[in-house]
């Protein structure tokens, strides 16, 4: 399925985001690869293994002796914390996306508790595209960064951990010269 | 005076109880800033997965109540 789709029923003519013009179509939405993820799901996963399977961990770690019903509770606090935690995480990945369309190329980028940061600039103002693959684990599973510089005072926008760069950079190349035009 | 000795010589279901509130106002408040931010992340888009995750955030949110109960209890 691709990001698209997980927000908008592509059968109905709904928005996707807000402020989306009605003669704006969207063409693409980008997402970073969820393997980028795993430094935090790993951990994550340990924990919540730990939390359920090894009672006696949490017990004997402890020379004090506390109550059974604070072991409990203990158990249910980093259980919370954690899903907590995830779940923050998996939402600042799903709502993080880049989308291009047949007017602009928008950067919604939320980081942690309250960051975020949204960046847009429209086609006409494209100066150029240049794609980075930086590391092992980018090199492994084709996940680049593409840098777009944009005239003037114009904010530069990223899109990190892309996977498909070269499309993604031969799309919006076609676009910055044709814009408000389908490719 | 070890830290162990120290610890002994304290009331411990006074420690546990004041141990366990503090717990449970920061699953609380942690919880609650999480669906805050949920909030605001989907006030950007229209998204049709919406209600399912907001169902969770809201769950988290009632876990970490109970978890006050039962320190409390």
């Amino acid at each position: 399925m691709k990001p698209h789709e997980f927000f908008v029923d592509s059968n109905t003519k709904q928005k996707l985001f807000m402020g989306q013009n009605p003669n704006e179509r969207v063409i693409e939405v980008l997402r970073r690869g969820f393997i980028v993820e795993l430094s935090w799901l790993v951990p994550v996963v340990i924990i919540l293994f730990v939390v359920f399977f090894s009672d006696f961990i949490l017990r004997d770690s402890f020379l004090i002796p506390f109550s059974d019903n604070f072991f409990f509770c203990l158990k249910l606090f980093i259980l919370i914390v954690t899903l907590c935690f995830a779940f923050n995480k998996y939402n600042d990945w799903f709502y993080s996306v880049n989308i291009i369309t047949n007017h602009r190329v928008i950067d919604f980028e939320f980081i942690g508790l309250g960051i975020k940061k949204i960046v847009e600039t429209e086609l006409k103002n494209i100066q150029s595209i240049s794609v980075t693959n930086v590391g092992v684990w980018s090199f492994i599973f084709g996940l680049a960064d593409i840098h777009i510089l944009t005239s003037g005072d114009n904010p530069n926008i990223d899109f990190e951990y892309i996977t498909d760069s070269k499309r993604v950079q031969d799309l919006i190349s076609d676009l910055s010269r044709n814009p408000r035009r389908e490719v | 005076m070890t830290l162990n000795e120290f610890f002994l010589q304290l009331n411990f279901q006074n420690l546990e109880r004041f141990i366990l509130l503090a717990m449970s106002i920061f699953a609380i408040a942690y919880s609650l800033f999480v669906v805050r931010d949920l909030m605001d992340l989907q006030s950007h888009y229209e998204s049709k997965l919406e209600p399912l995750f907001m169902f969770f955030g809201v769950c988290l949110f009632i876990a970490s109540v109970f978890l006050l109960l039962f320190s409390l209890s």
